[in-house]
């Protein structure tokens, strides 16, 4: 193959993770000339979505490939089905339900294996599975910068918290708040009270108010405000997603952020990406490529060096398959950069992740609609983490009708097993047991537990032009991410737009027209959609 | 709502980098037409209101913006496609002899419901050039051999069949997308836009 292109950009990215992408897109639009590259034949690096057949080949490929090893580890799959028998019947068994499409009410699938290997492109399986906060920083990036375009989502439909030893749903929004049955009319006054007056906090009241809790606890000030247990259970586990220790501030906040974000798309805070997070670093390389960045997959990096050139100037030198390429900035994801360029000190201390993923044959909690949940357990273990539980159905394009995918992580402390199984074994029926056995829980028929380093570094001082970008976090949200390109984009290009808003629709620009006037800024609340 | 939904058709254009993929979707939509190889920006998706027996529909045509140039289209631009139209250029044997690796590309990324009914509409593209190399012949046979899928030979320059090719396009997706319709149990989706009034939608909250 030939790869004819200029060998000077102002911009290289290498690496199609959440983070590269959006710089990407940003240093595009503001039309530096950009070269995003990965080794990998696939966008999304570490954030990347598989279909159940590419998910194999990532598992062979952190098993086998030494410089992955460090970065996704402790890879233990398992299969809950047996290895698929001889049985004809079961085989004509399965093109029956093919034919109806599954639509046999009553009689649920038996999956096989080759189930899963023939429906294999129906699966969408994210390695860093996250949410959106409806007012969250992602998706008013994704509206101020009109990439919301080239995409759609889909609203968590229910908030859920283990409570009780038992799954319950969370009243979140002021409707459920009332509607519900499992706090009292005292108890919901007090609550609807406790969190109106956050919302209603800016800033400086907020650091106000809270100012002699800064040492103390989120759950000491709930209790101080007289919450009952079961409020503060609500309040602190699935609303603020925190532990016992979770300071009053980060309490405060985190709650605000979730209330801020009612009431906009949903009945919860919070949007699933359809076809899973993999596919949103692709919108951002796309408006990327529409403002003329070049794109190339299947590029391996073979060595970086930074060169002093005549007139003075630091440029970053990259060789790959035979060619030199130059950049002003290089925009890098840490697992791909070259430990020389790495200062040896991570910037702050972290804990890598403990991550798993479940394959069920129905919903951990039966509703009347196809479900979309966010579970916060509690820590099963004074002084453990809260767990984060995610269940997406086939409505996400996510599986197959008549599976579920339920998505578990937290911050790792022993190993992603040791860390997540005596949660999903709450919820889920792990056994190798028949799928016609009755149980009160869904039945798993496979799953994946891993490990992922929290990447969490910065480049030696003297290289001022060399960026790395952090891989995924544990956070539920994208937040960090968009933080963070953000920062590097300032740093490439201080003072200049972030994103903004693109251009006239259904025109396209040539090289030889005088360009008119670059984008007129329109009010942000009253635009909506230009028809 | 007592009228008939509103339809947005999602079409797809492939094809070898400089066939005239971005050229077509311009002069259909716009009318226009330029010598430049390459848009300096805006070579994203153009829409098109146009009418298939008696109904409007809106056409999205997602152009390549140039991702296709060293095989790195990613598979989010492929979803939920209506119709894919694959375009070659008659003096350039190659990217005739590419359709058909364009077309698994596309049915392994998309991975639509009936793979084998899924329209795709060719096009020829450049017959005003004088050098052509690929037979209007031998590109039909090829196409009869594909489950007879549609052929038009286009001028982007010259406006030759391109009204035509499209309107085929448009009717062909239309007809996908109907029968796309019938099986989809879950069809509230959510487009983001800057207006917040999201939440009463019936599937036509495009943003464009």
């Amino acid at each position: 193959m030939e790869y004819d292109f200029p060998n000077k950009f102002q911009v290289i990215v290498v690496g199609t993770g959440m983070v590269e992408s959006i710089v990407a897109a940003a240093c595009s639009r503001i039309r530096l000339e950009v070269f995003h590259l990965d080794y990998s034949d696939h966008y999304g690096g570490l954030w990347a979505s598989y279909n159940f057949e590419g998910l194999q080949k990532f598992i062979k490929e952190v098993k086998t490939n030494p410089s992955m090893k460090n970065v996704v580890y402790n890879l233990q799959e398992k299969w809950y089905i047996n290895e698929d028998s001889s049985e004809e019947e079961s085989k004509q068994d399965s093109e029956d339900h093919k034919t109806d499409d599954g639509k046999a009410e009553g009689t649920k699938k038996i999956w096989r294996r080759a189930d899963f290997a023939s429906e294999y492109r129906k699966f969408n399986i994210d390695t860093t599975p996250k949410l959106l906060f409806s007012r969250g920083l992602l998706v008013e990036l994704l509206i101020s910068s009109d990439i919301a375009r080239y995409t759609e989502f889909r609203c968590v439909t229910r908030v859920l918290t283990w409570l009780n030893d038992k799954l319950a749903p969370v009243p979140c929004s002021r409707a459920d708040v009332f509607a519900t049955e499992a706090v009292s009319i005292v108890e919901k006054r007090m609550l609807m009270k406790m969190l109106t007056s956050i919302v209603g906090y800016n800033e400086e009241e907020m650091n106000n108010e809270f100012k002699d809790w800064n040492d103390k606890t989120f759950k000491e000030y709930l209790t101080h405000k007289g919450l009952t247990p079961n409020l503060i259970h609500y309040v602190l586990f699935a609303i603020a997603g925190g532990t016992n220790s979770m300071l009053c501030l980060e309490g405060v906040r985190e709650c605000k952020k979730f209330l801020m974000s009612l009431g906009r798309y949903g009945n919860t805070p919070f949007l699933w990406p359809m076809y899973g997070s993999g596919d949103l670093p692709q919108c951002f390389c796309r408006l990327s490529a529409v403002f003329g960045a070049l794109y190339c997959l299947n590029q391996p990096i073979d060595s970086i060096q930074t060169k002093t050139e005549e007139d003075g100037k630091t440029v970053v030198e990259l060789k790959c398959k035979a060619k030199t390429l130059t950049c002003d900035h290089l925009v890098m994801d840490i697992n791909e950069c070259p430990k020389e360029l790495l200062s040896p000190e991570p910037e702050e201390e972290s804990s890598d992740i403990s991550r798993a993923i479940f394959i069920t044959n129905e919903t951990i909690m039966p509703s009347e609609k196809e479900p979309l949940t966010l579970l916060r357990f509690p820590p099963l273990e004074e002084g453990g983490n809260a767990v984060t539980v995610l269940e997406v159905g086939p409505a996400t394009g996510s599986c197959p009708k008549g599976l579920f995918l339920v998505y578990f992580f937290t911050p790792k402390v022993k190993d992603a097993e040791s860390d997540l199984k005596p949660y999903a074994e709450k919820i889920l029926n792990l056994s190798d047991g028949d799928q016609t056995e009755t149980s009160d829980k869904p039945k798993c028929l496979w799953s994946l537990y891993y490990n992922v380093k929290d990447t969490n570094g910065s480049v030696r001082s003297g290289i001022d032009n060399v960026h790395v970008c952090r891989g995924p976090d544990a956070a539920l949200d994208f937040d960090r991410a968009v933080e963070q390109a953000k920062e590097i984009f300032e740093k490439i290009c201080p003072g200049k737009e972030f994103l903004p808003r693109s251009y006239r629709y259904n025109e396209l620009v040539f090289e030889d027209v005088t360009p008119g006037p670059e984008f007129q800024r329109e009010d942000e609340d009253a635009d909506g959609d230009k028809q | 709502m007592s009228s008939r939904k509103k339809v947005l058709l999602k079409v797809i254009i492939l094809g070898d980098s400089g066939v005239g993929k971005t050229s077509l979707m311009n002069q259909f939509v716009n009318k226009k037409f330029s010598n430049q190889y390459k848009a300096t920006i805006g070579a994203d998706f153009l829409t098109k209101e146009v009418i298939v027996d008696d109904r409007i529909v809106t056409m999205q045509i997602w152009d390549t913006a140039g991702q296709e140039r060293f095989q790195s289209l990613g598979v989010a631009f492929y979803r939920g496609a209506d119709c894919c139209v694959l375009v070659f250029d008659v003096t350039a044997p190659n990217t005739f002899k590419s359709l058909e690796s364009w077309r698994d590309e596309f049915l392994i990324q998309a991975s639509p419901r009936d793979p084998e009914n899924f329209p795709f509409v060719i096009l020829g593209n450049k017959v005003d050039l004088d050098n052509r190399a690929v037979s209007a012949k031998r590109a039909q046979q090829w196409c009869q051999s594909k489950n007879d899928i549609p052929y038009f030979e286009t001028s982007a320059k010259e406006a030759v069949n391109v009204e035509l090719a499209f309107q085929t396009i448009a009717r062909n997706a239309l007809a996908q997308e109907t029968e796309a319709e019938l099986y989809n149990e879950f069809p509230d989706q959510i487009k983001l836009n800057a207006n917040d009034n999201n939440r009463n939608r019936d599937g036509d909250n495009c943003a464009c």
